[in-house]
């Protein structure tokens, strides 16, 4: 089965046409539709700020991306809010030897299952997940590319896979908590 | 090739960004390995569930607005956003070509927005139909079984956060009981019916946030979205806040009959 991505890619297809896009990802870095709207507006401001280094040609898509996890990032280091990075990183880890001791979210049965949950309950799933882990499984579901999801995050394209690896593997447990 | 390479590119088979040669290595391993062939299945599982059911949500026009006023005050707005990264090739688009340009894209827009719609339409009827074929092999199909729309109806409440019309027994149709169901990211109102030897399922579910695929019939004077999914009839409607989906084999004569007569009641 091939995932068909929420955004396709467009190489080069005008700042707006990614804006759904930008604001989905935002939401889930947010947490409050407030905040993911000025989020959006601040990526924007910065994207328009710096249109003169972007490459004809490129992904602006991704390069989009980039700006507003840099965005978010920056402002939560001014707020200074929450944890970021490692102490994550470490529960995501600790979830995905769980997960595989557990074998959880097997076979028709497990896709019967999960085809029950509702969005909110995805959404609420993805929200418990570390903000790396949420970042990377939304650019994948976007559509980007190990290589581009790389970029977005600033990391090597190998980091992202095992990135990716271990936040589904998170994202998998927290689902099987819901029973229909 | 050990299990742990293969479940190490599970991911790009799926996004399909192996090269031949390799998917059909892994492909040879699946067949081989219930234990990858379960972690496959799994991780299709979680893909289907992102896909299907994780909320998608647009920007508001309020965002969208500030967006576009923000890009207007930059000087953005008087070119489009592929030209403005080009000047020097803007200088040489003489006006005739500026005008063909529109006309193609115009062409181009309407049919990426056809697309778009024959997508929603796919999606929003494979899943009736789902649900409609679930029903039919569940030995027990109806949380509510009753034949009267007076104890199906209040059973929704409190189940759903919308109010259904349930169409109570019509000529030939008779209502058979209710259950609650989910169509793509939400909750459903699920209402069975029989006509003759034929089940038909009649789907309620909210609107809100659903591209709706455009109108290519009327019903009853409703404007409708009828297709055949999988050898299944389904006919889309409106109602305010609420779509309807109403699913059977029975013959198209009898679907169209069928459509004209419940579209119009469920509008009340």
């Amino acid at each position: 089965m091939h995932l068909v991505p929420f955004s396709k890619p467009m190489a080069d297809d005008g700042p707006l046409a990614h804006l759904d896009a930008l604001h989905r990802l935002a939401r889930l870095l947010t947490r409050s539709t407030t905040d993911a709207e000025d989020l959006v507006q601040e990526t924007y401001a910065r994207a328009l700020r710096a249109e003169d280094r972007f490459t004809p040609g490129s992904d602006r898509r991704a390069w989009l991306f980039r700006i507003l996890r840099n965005a978010h990032l920056d402002a939560r280091r001014r707020e200074a809010r929450s944890p970021i990075g490692p102490a994550a990183e470490e529960e995501l880890s600790n979830r995905q030897d769980t997960a595989a001791a557990d074998g959880f979210l097997r076979g028709d049965a497990e896709l019967e299952r999960l085809r029950r949950v509702v969005g909110e309950e995805i959404e609420a799933a993805l929200r418990g997940l570390s903000e790396d882990a949420r970042t990377v499984v939304m650019l994948d579901v976007e559509g980007l590319g190990e290589a581009e999801i790389a970029a977005v995050m600033g990391c090597p394209p190998g980091t992202v896979k095992s990135r990716l690896s271990r936040a589904r593997a998170a994202l998998r447990e927290r689902l099987a908590d819901y029973r229909p | 090739m050990d299990c742990a390479t293969v479940r190490e590119s599970l991911h790009d088979l799926r996004r399909g960004r192996l090269d031949a040669a390799r998917a059909t290595e892994i492909r040879l391993h699946l067949k081989g390995c219930l234990g990858c062939r379960e972690e496959e299945a799994a991780e299709a599982a979680l893909d289907h569930a992102l896909a299907e059911r994780l909320p998608r949500h647009a920007a508001s026009p309020a965002l969208r607005r500030r967006v576009e006023e923000l890009w207007a005050k930059s000087g953005g707005a008087e070119l489009s956003p592929r030209l403005r990264s080009h000047p020097p090739l803007r200088r040489l688009v003489a006006p005739t070509a500026v005008a063909a340009l529109a006309i193609l894209s115009t062409g181009l827009f309407v049919e990426r927005q056809l697309r778009v719609r024959d997508d929603r339409l796919v999606r929003i009827a494979d899943e009736a139909v789902t649900d409609h074929l679930r029903l039919l092999v569940s030995t027990h199909p109806y949380e509510i079984e009753s034949g009267i729309t007076h104890e199906v109806k209040p059973w929704f409440e409190g189940r759903l956060d919308f109010a259904p019309v349930v169409p109570g027994d019509q000529g030939e149709l008779r209502l058979l009981g209710g259950a609650v169901g989910y169509v793509l990211d939400r909750k459903a109102a699920v209402m069975s019916y029989a006509l003759r030897r034929h089940r038909v399922t009649l789907l309620a579910f909210p609107a809100g946030g659903l591209a709706f695929p455009a109108a290519n019939r009327i019903a009853g004077g409703v404007p409708a979205v009828a297709d055949e999914r999988r050898g299944f009839r389904v006919v889309l409607w409106r109602a305010g806040d609420l779509a309807y989906a109403l699913v059977s084999d029975v013959s198209a004569e009898d679907m169209e009959r069928l459509g004209g007569e419940l579209a119009p009641e469920t509008q009340r």
